[in-house]
């Protein structure tokens, strides 16, 4: 019997020695999942990460929404206390869901901005995988979430979900192989691990904003008629639900539908319904209101068919802006969070009137180096529209070039900042360890440097070209397209 | 509930564990609920179709050893034993065919009156195919025909026996059991056994290496070419075909050794389903290789009373091709298995055909019948054959395996081998993988050609009590001791190979083999294919 006892413990600790990559492999994959997650996954691995802890800063507004609120709301232009919890693909459900995580873990804000697609209120499809690949959805989340896709849903909870709900939520909770191995094997060699880092630093920067960050412009082929207004019960509920749980916490609502491209054309009842439906919603929530931008905006301001690009976010935050100037009365704060977010928008910019018109009056300053004697163009062009003015910068005699800079809050020169123009062909500008050097571009225009004089960063640099029509493309430092 | 399933995963030990806390009398009561919950996890009411074959084998076998003893004279006791073998074999039969054949049949009779110009409407039968059904019946008809040989008798606990027809690590697909083998050894509830349970575990972990690394990877790149045929070509058909080929072997052999390995873990042994079947060198001996509990089956009980080789050589080709037609339509009820079991009997009516004239060849040239070389080309030769029988076994219709043949032969207009493989559903990952996981097995095939390590030795005792040991160990005891049976298992070689060595290394093997595993474990989660049979 002691013999055979004695065997027994002995087989058990073999096949926990031969086990251990069973147990290594969930271990790896809770602590690293940026190490193996495809990008797609790094925007709502942020987000479940956001949400789930608590914050020393306070957010007053809270945006949620798809990715179609995740692209148009930017927080660095809104305010210095906003966050942007879109989710790509997600619809009510895991709104309402973000939204009780933030609210477990920190305090309530003043507001929340809600923004959904049509086709996100209409149909029952929600990223249940990916929100539970990341573990952003608790086991009572996933219980919940199958009641009200139970009663509520448009088709079976196995069809919306996974066939095997129950067994899928342990296998996720568990970081089961069955779930991440392909993953992880995909992973191998790949550089994911630097590159999700980098997009999550990226997401992390720009407040929660990962999807469309792009310049591209949509090429409509045809115009798309919205007819008919739906939302769906499961979806109906779940805007209940948040609604509820805002009146709970004494939070504002503003229901916001985003600007459409021009190609997008309202036809039968579809804007009496919209407006029926959000009446209908909000008649017991005094705290919440509906508005609809019904400005369309042109192609230049979208990637796609819905999602704005860099240009159209921004225009529509300002707008935004302008249209809950209460909300966003703070955004005189300029932390070193919005000024880091501010200068990746810098930084992405492809054209000189988008570059100037977010470097406005915030506090940056233009190191701009003239071999074509045309900078009166420019100014007028572009960098007067801020109202500053451009001085010269007195360093040394060169007839190659001359110096100048604009501070766009109207502060003086920095003293943190040095240009050193002892060079043969361009300067060197610096703030503390950054540098950049600006060449002579006498034949093709002018070059310049941004410098954010709150994270002293450059920001950027870049070479304007002069043509026939004045100042048109945008190079970087070294000429190349952006 | 799968082998690969985590369900089993969970199952399997807590069945382990409490069988061996359990004392002796009542171990196999156990393992028989927990083999009647294994089957109905799958669909509980199919159990009385388990229970109504057990019943009908084990009333005919206690019949069959009540007239044996009875005061009959030896005609009549005859008579009465065929009546009862055949009452057997027809309720049990009747059972499959419903169940298995009854819409093929109609379907195929329609179709012939409609060639006659006769159209009739029949009522469809809405019947789903009980998993392992094909199994379990050629089990228990087996166990009818041992006892009518007088080669065993007649169990009398019913319970021992309703264990042995539903065996769970056997029952849903195979190794198809002979009563000699397993029922003897049911007589003795297992004990615990160290090495066996070592043993086991390590053979459970060989079968899911199969299963996980190699047959459900080439299982995506089969199915993308073979669900869609008539848009591949040239090597993509011929790439699909060679991987069918592995995936086939792979996937049913994956459940042979898991069932065996679970089995050992019980105390019990199951037989051999595969001795290396792509080294054979003929037709012939493929099929002493391939699924050789089935093959034996066939033979026992089908070739042999249809007489086989001794009534002339017109009639050994004629049951030859009774026999494989039997086989191809106990694999599926389709022409496609049909045609795929003709096809090897073909073969080997060829080949036997053809030996007269090759056997004078090679005394001819004067070459060695074991010349190395030559034994390659005749394992290619028999692979090729193989393969392009695999072709109507794996595809979809006979329409589409003639697409598959078409198509293969047309070369041109293809992208680089290089890109095109990427293509077809596997990345370059998963055809590293994949390439290891056929290193690593063509690597341990040769071990086990070539009996490298030590090979492990399954014994017997005339009790039916079960243990493995080395075979240095079996050949200096098996005198003193008494036992009777001794089985050397060459499956273990790489197994046992890998016991030998130092602890680093077996380690590292180990953990290789299991993050292999790991990395193989989302990929489809393939049914095993000899479910559907």
């Amino acid at each position: 019997m002691r013999d055979i006892f004695f065997k027994v413990i002995k087989l058990g600790v073999k096949c926990v020695l031969v086990m251990l990559p069973v147990a290594a492999f969930p271990l790896y994959c809770q602590k690293c999942m940026l190490s193996f997650c495809g990008p797609d996954y790094v925007g709502p691995y942020w987000n479940k990460e956001f949400t789930q802890m608590p914050h020393e800063k306070y957010y007053s507004t809270l945006i949620i929404g798809d990715s179609t609120a995740n692209a148009a709301y930017l927080p660095e232009v809104l305010s210095d206390s906003v966050v942007n919890l879109g989710l790509a693909g997600s619809s009510t459900v895991e709104g309402y869901y973000t939204l009780e995580d933030y609210l477990a873990n920190n305090k309530a804000p003043k507001d929340i901005f809600v923004s959904y697609m049509d086709y996100h209120l209409e149909e029952d499809e929600f990223t249940w995988d990916v929100c539970n690949f990341v573990h952003k959805l608790s086991k009572e989340q996933n219980a919940e979430i199958y009641k009200m896709v139970d009663k509520y849903g448009a088709a079976p909870v196995e069809e919306l979900t996974s066939p095997d709900f129950d067994w899928d939520v342990l296998m996720y909770s568990v970081y089961s192989p069955t779930i991440y191995s392909s993953s992880v094997l995909n992973s191998i060699g790949s550089g994911r691990r630097a590159d999700n880092k980098a997009s999550y630093q990226d997401v992390d920067t720009r407040l929660g904003r990962y999807s469309s960050i792009t310049n591209r412009e949509y090429d409509p082929e045809n115009v798309m008629g919205y007819s008919k207004f739906k939302v769906g019960k499961l979806e109906h509920e779940y805007y209940k639900k948040i609604l509820k749980l805002c009146k709970k916490k004494k939070i504002d609502v503003h229901l916001v539908k985003l600007p459409l491209s021009t190609d997008a054309g309202f036809i039968d009842n579809y804007e009496a319904e919209v407006q029926d439906y959000y009446n209908d919603l909000l008649e017991d929530y005094d705290n919440a209101d509906f508005y609809w931008f019904h400005t369309t905006y042109e192609h230049e301001f979208f990637c796609d068919q819905y999602h704005m690009n860099n240009h159209g976010a921004f225009r529509f935050s300002r707008e935004l802006k302008e249209q809950y100037p209460d909300i966003f009365e703070d955004n005189q704060d300029k932390s070193l969070q919005r000024m880091a977010a501010l200068d990746l928008d810098i930084a992405g910019e492809n054209y000189m009137g988008e570059l100037t018109k977010r470097i406005d009056d915030k506090p940056y300053t233009l190191i701009i180096l003239d071999g074509t004697g045309n900078l009166q163009d420019l100014y007028y062009m572009y960098a007067g529209v801020n109202g500053r003015d451009v001085q010269w910068l007195d360093l040394e005699d060169n007839e190659k070039y001359a110096i100048y800079y604009v501070s766009a809050n109207g502060e003086k020169f920095s003293e943190d900042i040095t240009v050193d123009a002892t060079g043969k062909d361009g300067v060197v500008v610096g703030i503390g360890a950054d540098l950049v050097q600006l060449e002579n571009t006498k034949k093709t225009g002018i070059s310049f440097a941004v410098v954010d004089n709150i994270t002293k960063k450059i920001v950027c640099a870049r070479q304007c070209l002069y043509g026939e029509r004045g100042f048109i493309d945008l190079l970087d430092s070294t000429g190349e397209n952006l | 509930m799968l082998f690969n399933s985590t369900e089993f995963l969970l199952f399997f030990p807590i069945c382990v564990l409490i069988y061996f806390v359990f004392p002796k009398k009542i171990r196999n009561y156990w393992l028989l609920i927990c083999s009647y919950f294994y089957y109905m996890c799958w669909n509980p009411k199919y159990i009385f179709l388990l229970m109504a074959s057990t019943v009908i084998t084990y009333a005919s076998g206690l019949t069959m050893e009540w007239v044996k003893n009875s005061d009959k004279d030896e005609k009549s006791k005859t008579k009465l034993k065929n009546w009862i073998v055949a009452i057997s074999f027809v309720s049990n039969i009747g059972i499959l065919f419903y169940f298995k054949y009854i819409n093929f049949a109609i379907e195929t009779w329609t179709r012939i009156m409609a060639k006659l110009g006769v159209t009739i409407t029949p009522p469809a039968v809405d019947v789903i195919l009980p998993v392992g059904i094909s199994f379990y019946i050629f089990q228990a008809l087996s166990y009818t025909m041992d006892v009518y040989r007088d080669e065993i008798y007649a169990e009398k606990n019913i319970l021992r026996y309703a264990l042995f027809v539903s065996f769970f690590p056997q029952l849903v697909a195979g190794p198809i059991e002979r009563s000699k083998h397993l029922l003897k050894q049911l007589a003795k509830p297992g004990e615990f056994n160290y090495d066996n349970v070592r043993s086991g575990l390590l053979t459970m972990l060989w079968g899911y290496f199969l299963k996980l690394v190699i047959a459900d990877r080439c299982a995506i790149l089969v199915d993308t070419v073979y669900n869609n045929v008539s848009a591949y070509f040239g090597y993509q058909i011929i790439v699909a075909s060679i991987l069918f080929a592995l995936q086939i072997y792979c996937d049913f052999m994956s459940y042979s050794t898991i069932a065996k390995g679970a089995a050992r873990v019980l105390g019990y042994e199951l037989m051999e389903n595969f001795d290396l079947p792509y080294f054979a060198t003929s037709i012939k001996d493929f099929w002493r290789r391939w699924h050789i509990s089935l093959s034996s089956w066939l033979r026992d009980y089908l070739y042999i009373p249809l007489g086989g080789n001794r009534k002339g050589r017109i009639r050994k080709y004629i049951n030859i091709i009774i026999t494989f037609f039997v086989s191809g339509l106990w694999h599926g009820a389709a022409f496609t298995f049909i045609i795929w079991g003709l096809l090897h009997g073909i073969y080997q009516i060829i080949e036997d055909l053809l030996k007269p004239y090759t056997d004078k060849l090679l005394a001819k040239t004067k070459l060695n019948p074991k010349n190395a070389a030559l034994m390659v080309l005749k394992i290619i030769v028999t692979f090729i054959l193989v393969d392009i029988a695999w072709v109507f076994f794996r595809a979809n219709s006979l329409g589409e395996a003639k697409a598959a043949f078409r198509n293969a032969m047309q070369l041109g207009g293809l992208p680089p081998i290089k890109e095109g493989l990427f293509n077809l559903g596997l990345d370059q990952r998963n055809w590293i993988m994949l390439g290891l996981g056929l290193a690593i097995l063509f690597v341990s095939s040769v071990m086990r050609a070539n009996k490298v390590g030590k090979v492990a030795a399954t014994v017997i005792n005339a009790d039916g009590k079960v243990t493995t040991a080395d075979t240095a160990d079996v050949t200096s005891s098996v005198a003193g001791t008494g036992r009777d049976t001794v089985e050397l298992s060459k499956q273990g070689a790489l197994v046992n190979w890998i016991s030998a060595r130092f602890f680093i290394i077996r380690y590292a093997l180990y953990w290789g083999c299991l993050i292999m595993i790991i990395f193989s474990m989302d990929i489809t989660g393939q049914e095993f294919i000899y479910f559907q049979f």
